[in-house]
């Protein structure tokens, strides 16, 4: 069966997600053809729940949530107090997510986003490892995923390719964890990269596409058409959400915190349109080079 | 046919003169005809100590550099500027006094993980300090490179369009543009048409891998990469690099975000990097070569 759906990034239109914007955002997205749009959680405590859920409601589009960890609440921290804190918000995540009929939470899951300044131990791995085992019983009973989003060297630790992830997955060993792939970062840290996917392919779950310079998609050096390709071949018939960023509509904190140092693009409509054409050809193609006739 | 080259980062973090014979020593000994020496401290650089060590082992060298957060040449700070100045000049010297011809690297700004966009005015004193230390090391008889490195790395110059407009924008000669294929990947639009459009201002080239470990084992497009340098007419050093947990000490895999271990043997890494470089270069050679219109099998 079929049942992959396409969706965008809530970075694309705006990150004061409010709402006036959410319902911006969602009705821009819907318009534009998409079934989903990602709302990223900056923090579980100031997300507007009811104004998302009204927004999505509103123009019938489908909800993913997106996460990241924190200097300051960091499962991966050697001070209990900063990993409590971290194993607290992605329960509160996962709350928000049953909330809002999401059927995930996902991204930088296990540790913070942030420029660590020393490899973690295997204790902190362990000590990771735990922490998902007890947030993958807390998600079954809420009926939601959590997952698991390798991201690149620089942007955080413990978890840079989809072994790494996969192998935290099976020494945590829960039943609702997935692996969240993204090929900007894959770009930067797989060797082969659909090598990896094969792999991993029963542990895949959700899949942000991002050209290599993570601007228009299609515009860059990635070979979009392989990966589609491989992630067909793999059985992957999951969700597809586009990440392309530029400052333009970003707050400046932000966009240093994505090192975003040049305007990929000027209009988010735009953006997410010319990414959707190139989703929609990408997966169509793959699926007419894959499909057993 | 360009000089192949190796990153001493692959053999040692330290340039002791020990650290500078077993470098010497083992480029040589992989085959390669040049070793990129790098200065941390330009008083710790060693130049007579390196000159030594290359005539022993029948190399020559390049050097690189990076600027850190206390020494900035794009710092709103007038003393942290000062400070970025005063390391490239004596980086400078200690290049010429090691026989090195070519000063490469992170020039233009902290390699460093910025937290915000560079300020208003930047660019323009990146290009005044730039235009003093041209004449410099035009007095020192070297050039002096500017590397674009992916946006972790620097807010100043991610692109080779980045750095072209920084040379061209300063106008000497003893300016250039530096290159490094792991960057290309992760911030370049199209690789071929920008090497092809700045071949003018490309003065050397790092061949590292989409991980920096062995090359030919990620995701690095290498066939469009080597083909776009060599019809360019590119002739200047090609420099491999890779960086590993396994060599690096000090703090420096940390600073680089090596966290993965990609690589253990420095030899075997250098060994075969040295025959993909070259394989790669003669491919792209005969791919040159057929450019011209092949004789035809006709029928009868």
């Amino acid at each position: 069966m079929m049942t992959s759906k396409f969706g965008v990034h809530s970075l694309v239109f705006t990150s004061d997600w409010n709402a006036v914007t959410a319902a911006a955002a969602c009705q821009t997205a819907h318009e534009i053809g998409f079934d989903l749009i990602e709302v990223l959680i900056f923090d579980p405590t100031q997300l507007n729940v009811a104004a998302t859920a009204r927004a999505a409601r509103d123009t019938g589009i489908g909800l993913r949530l997106g996460m990241a960890l924190s200097p300051d609440s960091d499962i991966s921290s050697p001070d209990p107090k900063v990993a409590a804190r971290g194993e607290a918000t992605v329960a509160r995540c996962l709350e928000i997510a049953a909330d809002l009929q999401a059927p995930a939470v996902s991204g930088i899951t296990y540790a913070a986003f942030n420029s660590y300044a020393a490899p973690p131990t295997e204790a902190q791995r362990d000590q990771v490892a735990q922490a998902l085992t007890r947030l993958d019983a807390r998600a079954g009973e809420l009926g939601v995923r959590l997952g698991i989003e390798p991201v690149n060297r620089y942007e955080s630790y413990m978890v840079n390719t989809l072994d790494q992830g996969a192998d935290l997955i099976r020494r945590a060993g829960g039943r609702n964890l997935f692996l969240h792939l993204d090929t900007f970062h894959m770009n930067i840290e797989e060797s082969d990269i659909a090598a990896a996917i094969q792999r991993n392919a029963a542990l895949l779950g959700y899949v942000h596409l991002a050209d290599n310079h993570r601007g228009l998609l299609g515009t860059g050096t990635f070979d979009l058409k392989g990966c589609f390709r491989a992630l067909c071949a793999a059985g992957y018939n999951g969700d597809y959400t586009v990440e392309s960023f530029s400052p333009a509509p970003l707050a400046a904190d932000l966009v240093g915190g994505l090192r975003l140092w040049r305007r990929a693009w000027e209009r988010p409509a735009e953006a997410a349109r010319i990414a959707l054409a190139a989703m929609r050809q990408g997966l169509a193609e793959a699926r007419g080079a894959t499909d057993i006739w | 046919m360009p000089q192949l080259g190796i990153h001493a980062l692959v053999w040692v973090t330290q340039w002791t003169e020990a650290d500078i014979s077993r470098a010497c020593a083992a480029t040589a000994e992989a085959g390669y005809d040049l070793i990129e020496a790098v200065i941390f401290d330009p008083a710790e650089a060693r130049p007579e100590a390196t000159a030594r060590a290359l005539a022993a082992s029948g190399l020559s060298a390049v050097t690189g550099m990076a600027l850190n957060p206390g020494a900035d040449i794009s710092s709103p700070d007038p003393a942290i500027a000062a400070a970025g100045e005063r390391l490239i000049a004596d980086a400078i010297l200690a290049t010429r006094d090691m026989g090195s011809r070519l000063l490469g690297g992170v020039t233009h700004s902290a390699m460093h993980r910025y937290a915000h966009a560079a300020a208003p005015g930047t660019l323009s004193r990146v290009a005044d300090c730039y235009a003093r230390l041209a004449e410099r090391a035009e007095t020192a008889g070297i050039r002096l490179g500017i590397e674009a490195v992916n946006r972790y790395e620097s807010n100043v110059i991610n692109t080779l369009d980045d750095a072209a407009a920084m040379v061209r924008r300063v106008g000497s000669p003893a300016l250039f543009a530096h290159i490094d294929s792991f960057h290309m990947n992760i911030e370049e639009h199209d690789i071929a048409e920008s090497i092809a459009r700045n071949i003018d201002v490309i003065g050397h080239v790092h061949v590292g891998e989409s991980h920096r470990g062995y090359l030919g084992s990620g995701s690095v497009d290498f066939s469009t990469f080597f083909r776009a340098l060599l019809r360019a007419g590119y002739d200047g050093p090609i420099v491999f690099e890779a960086f590993s947990p396994a060599v690096l000490n000090g703090g420096v895999a940390d600073a680089l975000a090596a966290w993965t271990t990609h690589w253990t043997d420095s030899a075997d890494l250098a060994q075969k990097a040295l025959t993909f470089m070259q394989a790669e270069l003669a491919g792209a050679g005969h791919a040159l070569q057929h450019k011209a219109a092949l004789p035809r099998r006709e029928n009868g």
